[in-house]
């Protein structure tokens, strides 16, 4: 399936309402790959990601997805193609952390209705399961910490079955173990066909698991640009990184697979 | 301090003892006042008497049953109704800035409401006339806070609370003007009278409006109760959920300033109610909000009902305020409240 272009950025200009935060990104990425966004504290990742979950609209340019704009889409519809996992997520009211992931059903069923259908639980067991879950289930999201909650919010959007993933920062919160899981996941879901877009700080993570790399970088009081995108093992270079961090960083490349590198301070 | 209210039959268990504190306080309240009525009386008036079309069929003393289908049926059931729109309404606004301290205060609809009484009677209207004028300044205020609170995307809460406290401020200002000026003692007494809350005085034509905006508004707000707890995980997780977030604000706004309004246009301004039930509620109920919002529903009727009763009768001779009496227990709740919630919720 890898060819036909799940989502499509056209000269997308990111930001709140006409100031633009990030600008002039292009890029196509195929169905059942990962993207990762990359780049320094206050580049413009997260806006970026918001604005192709259209939490934001863009100030410029578009979003396609299987080749319809983003905005003219309506939103139950969206919800049902597109998921978004915020960075951290509280509730005001009490909920478990299956209550939680069931409202990942929400863009599926009526909005009056409360009662899980088949379709529905078979989705939000598989979620849970999927996410290690299986023991908090009945625990308070108020209760877990703050790498089961980064888990759980996970599992609610993947009880949505969409076809595209949007994840900002998911490693913020996970320790080594579930830094593991999740890459085994995502690797599954991506062999699965999903298509998965995520802002990461953790280069290693890119390189392991990212299809492309797109780095946006800020200089000055200017909008961020495109800096370069491409797949980890070409752009993942120590140029490209000084250039995106304003630091030195030291490259490890695996010689029996140019693929995967390895990015370290190097003190 | 909520984990044990979780199990079916102790939810059922607790919404039977609620509706079971209703309607004993509804039989109290009936038989209790000025002239006291026996239970068993008082029941067959309200059965016979409405079999017969609401005269006083099967009692001997005429009095007794217009007192009962005149007076204490119909302030008795706007009581429970006011509570009940009152409480929900507090329930939506709690719900909508995520924050247990909202209430229909917050948003400025009760004070609007409360200085278009104070010009209506300054004015000289009509006193058939006052229902309406509370509700078109509720209604108005609403809009006004609304309109403030207005953002790209939807409604700030943040905004929502501080244009609707800076308005009650203004109103409550316009209102001691309003008193302090007006030449006449009578006028300035009623405006006070008013503003301090009560039924007395309401009948059955007040009873149809109010019951239908309740009514309506309480089944409402448990169509979008599931939209609700989508809601409260915020604003950018709930729209990527498939949620409309503004228009489900709107929506919720709307049903919460109906409520009240209609609340206020029958009773004057009783604070509080909207404050305390949502939060007894769920002290009593997790986790389901539809369970939630029928407990606040019944402890808002509760809690007015009570109140009612207590205000017409502990008074020597004349009838304590209403709202005053209200205030009196909600005002050291509110501060108990405060005192409990964590930092972070508030």
């Amino acid at each position: 399936m890898v060819g036909t272009i799940a989502l499509q950025l056209d000269a997308l200009s990111a930001g709140f309402g006409s100031k633009a935060v990030v600008e002039g990104v292009s890029l196509a990425v195929p169905k059942g790959t990962v993207l990762g966004i990359a780049g320094a504290n206050g580049a413009g990742k997260s806006t970026l990601l918001k604005t192709i979950a259209r939490l934001l609209p863009p100030v410029k340019g578009k979003v396609l997805i299987d080749g319809s704009d983003l905005a003219a889409m309506p939103l139950p519809h969206l919800a049902r193609k597109v998921a978004y996992v915020a960075q951290d997520i509280s509730s005001s009211r009490d909920l478990t952390v299956e209550d939680m992931v069931a409202l990942g059903r929400n863009p599926h069923q009526r909005w009056w209705q409360w009662r899980s259908e088949t379709r529905d639980k078979a989705a939000i067991e598989q979620a849970i399961k999927a996410t290690d879950l299986q023991e908090l289930r009945q625990k308070s999201i108020a209760e877990v910490s703050g790498g089961e909650r980064q888990r759980a919010t996970i599992a609610m959007s993947l009880a949505q079955e969409p076809e595209i993933l949007l994840l900002d920062e998911p490693t913020a919160h996970l320790d080594f173990k579930h830094q593991k899981s999740l890459l085994q996941l995502l690797l599954r879901l991506k062999s699965e066909g999903m298509t998965v877009v995520t802002c990461l700080h953790d280069l290693n993570f890119i390189a392991q698991v990212c299809d492309q790399v797109l780095c946006v970088k800020k200089s000055g009081r200017a909008p961020s640009v495109q800096l370069f995108a491409g797949s980890p093992a070409d752009v993942l270079t120590a140029e490209n990184l000084k250039a995106a961090f304003d630091t030195e960083l030291r490259i490890i490349r695996d010689s029996s697979d140019p693929q995967i590198s390895s990015v370290f301070f190097g003190l | 301090m909520t984990s044990a209210a979780g199990s079916r039959t102790n939810i059922t268990l607790r919404l039977a003892l609620l509706a079971g504190a209703l309607l004993a306080g509804f039989m109290t309240s009936v038989c209790i006042g000025d002239v006291c009525i026996e239970p068993v009386k008082a029941l067959t008036v309200l059965t016979g008497g409405f079999a017969a079309g609401g005269t006083n069929a099967g009692v001997s003393t005429p009095g007794l049953s217009d007192i009962l289908t005149q007076i204490r049926l119909p302030r008795t059931l706007i009581a429970t109704t006011v509570g009940a729109a009152l409480a929900v309404s507090g329930y939506i606004l709690q719900a909508l800035s995520r924050n247990p301290l909202a209430d229909p205060y917050l948003t400025g609809v009760s004070s609007g409401a409360g200085l278009a009484v104070a010009i209506a009677i300054m004015i000289g209207v009509d006193f058939n006339f006052m229902p309406a004028s509370a509700f078109a300044g509720g209604l108005l205020a609403a809009l006004l806070v609304a309109q403030m609170a207005r953002r790209a995307g939807g409604l700030s809460v943040t905004r929502l609370i501080l244009a609707g406290v800076a308005l009650s401020a203004v109103c409550g200002s316009l209102i001691t003007l309003i008193i302090t000026q007006s030449g006449s003692a009578p006028q300035a007494q009623g405006i006070i009278f008013w503003l301090a809350g009560g039924i007395a005085g309401r009948g059955w034509s007040d009873l149809t409006t109010l019951s239908l905006y309740t009514a309506g508004g309480i089944i409402a707000t448990l169509f979008l109760s599931k939209q609700i707890r989508v809601l409260s995980l915020g604003d950018e997780t709930a729209q990527a959920l498939g949620v409309d977030v503004s228009r489900l604000q709107w929506l919720l706004l709307a049903t919460a300033v109906l409520m009240c309004g209609a609340a206020v246009a029958a009773s004057g301004l009783v604070a509080f109610v909207g404050l305390i039930a949502p939060n007894l509620a769920r002290m009593l109920f997790v986790r389901d909000e539809r369970v939630e919002i029928i407990a606040t529903a019944l402890i808002g009727a509760v809690l007015v009902m009570l109140s009612d009763l207590a205000a017409r009768t502990l008074g020597q001779g004349q009838e304590l305020p209403l709202g005053t009496l209200l205030s009196l227990v909600g005002g050291p709740f509110f501060l108990y409240l405060i005192s409990t919630t964590k930092g972070e919720e508030v």
